[in-house]
């Protein structure tokens, strides 16, 4: 399926980068794409007139949340982070750290929740169908994933530096 | 602007500087994972067909493989009926003690595999097949469910060089051997964790939490589907000879036994790191 390939070519880095806000780690975030690609492979033909991206994104949540389990806290590897003169200039490297540090200590369902309202842009109604949980529940799980973020000290600042542009 | 607004622009602005040795699409190896799958999923599916048209099918095999019943046995659907029907299962971690088979079977989309059970229902001098049975259920939440369930049965003696079988289409599946891994049981300072993984996934995995905040990841996968990044060195190990990948961050030293490829993942506490020097370290310590 020709047409599969050329949407993969184009659809790759945002679905990475979904995925790396689920994962924390560029390594593991591919191995998910790859994985959801892999599965949405046979189903292609009904997803190409559809919406692909949010369902491989959604896809990409209720995969995440059914892999290998680990403990809470360490669960999230660190890639190492890139240095060098210039190669930061803007804080981008500042602000990732920041953010996947913040989302480390997220529990995995608030996480999801998080990437598909506010990275996916889905509603809070297709979250909850998405996840097969409620849109009180998503409701919750935001509340609780922006009040922990709140918590994190750099990323309160990134969020009024923020506000502030 | 709204948080939830400011949120949003600060997650897309964190993910933009994609890595670039990531940015190309792995087109070969998505491919390659679709023919993985479509085999797997190929003869999952055959074999549930024929163990239908089969009728009894699995209640048969089993009067073959197992003395005279105590009870009479009617239909499959009898009480006598171990656990539901026959399902497949995708892969076997043989225990050290060479007589303990743990097993993974599940069931896909929304569903759950319930009260399942395994058994040995034939052996001979080159196999021993393992039947699991089981209810496939409707998940209570769709967002976990299609997890591995390990079921464990027991030979009446050790496997050996003999192959195990799987009842539903007599075929076999990846096979591994906690012989081949360290035995981190038996060392006080690692505890097992509790982890999990898809029932479509032939790999298999054990955490432990370690010294320092430290974590380890044993994973056996078939060699074919290894995916393995660019060594930085070798080592010796026990009686293995394995490749070293990773960074101070988390190292990986991988080994090949037959078709079977094992690994073991050391991750350093989080912001904290681990020279390679300590990893190999602490790689002859667990294989003393």
């Amino acid at each position: 399926m020709d047409d599969f390939d050329a949407y993969v070519a184009v659809a790759w880095p945002r679905l990475l980068r979904s995925a790396w806000l689920l994962t924390g780690d560029w390594h593991r975030a591919e191995d998910l794409v790859q994985t959801v690609l892999a599965r949405a492979y046979g189903r292609w033909p009904r997803l190409r007139d559809g919406a692909p991206d949010a369902y491989l994104r959604t896809m990409l949540a209720t995969t995440y949340l059914t892999w290998w389990r680990r403990k809470a806290r360490n669960e999230v590897p660190t890639d190492p982070l890139p240095d060098g003169p210039g190669r930061d200039a803007h804080g981008q490297v500042e602000m990732q750290e920041a953010m996947r540090r913040a989302l480390a200590v997220l529990p995995r369902q608030q996480r999801a929740v998080l990437m598909l309202r506010f990275h996916a842009d889905l509603t809070e109604a297709d979250t909850a169908r998405a996840l097969n949980i409620s849109v009180g529940t998503v409701k919750s799980y935001t509340a609780r994933a922006l009040a922990t973020l709140r918590d994190d000290a750099s990323l309160r600042g990134l969020l009024t530096e923020e506000a502030q542009r | 602007m709204s948080t939830e607004r400011k949120l949003a622009e600060l997650l897309d602005a964190a993910t933009t500087d994609v890595p670039a040795d990531r940015l190309a699409p792995p087109l070969a190896a998505i491919h390659g994972r679709v023919r993985r799958r479509r085999r797997m999923l190929g003869a999952v599916t055959a074999a549930a067909v024929a163990a239908v048209l089969a009728g009894g099918y699995s209640f048969g095999h089993r009067m073959l493989a197992e003395p005279a019943p105590q009870v009479p046995v009617g239909p499959a659907t009898s009480p006598t009926a171990a656990s539901g029907p026959a399902v497949s299962w995708v892969s076997a971690m043989v225990d050290r003690n060479d007589t303990t088979i743990t097993v993974y079977a599940g069931a896909s989309g929304c569903q759950e595999l319930a009260q399942p059970r395994a058994r040995v229902t034939a052996q001979d001098a080159a196999q021993v097949t393992i039947e699991v049975t089981g209810q496939i259920v409707p998940a209570g939440d769709c967002a976990t469910s299609g997890q591995a369930v390990g079921v464990v049965a027991t030979l009446p003696e050790p496997l050996g060089e003999r192959e195990l079988v799987d009842a539903v289409g007599l075929r076999s599946h990846p096979t591994y051997f906690e012989r081949h891994l360290p035995d981190l049981q038996s060392d006080d300072r690692w505890s097992t964790f509790i982890g999990g993984w898809q029932s479509d996934d032939v790999d298999w995995y054990q955490g432990y939490n370690g010294p320092n905040g430290s974590t380890l990841v044993l994973r056996a996968q078939p060699s074919e589907s290894v995916q393995q990044r660019a060594p930085v060195g070798t080592v010796d190990f026990g009686p293995y000879q394995g490749t070293i990948t990773g960074s101070s961050v988390m190292w990986t030293v991988w080994w090949q036994v037959g078709d079977t490829t094992y690994s073991l993942r050391l991750e350093a506490v989080e912001g904290g790191s681990l020279t390679l020097t300590q990893f190999k370290q602490e790689l002859s310590r667990l294989w003393t």
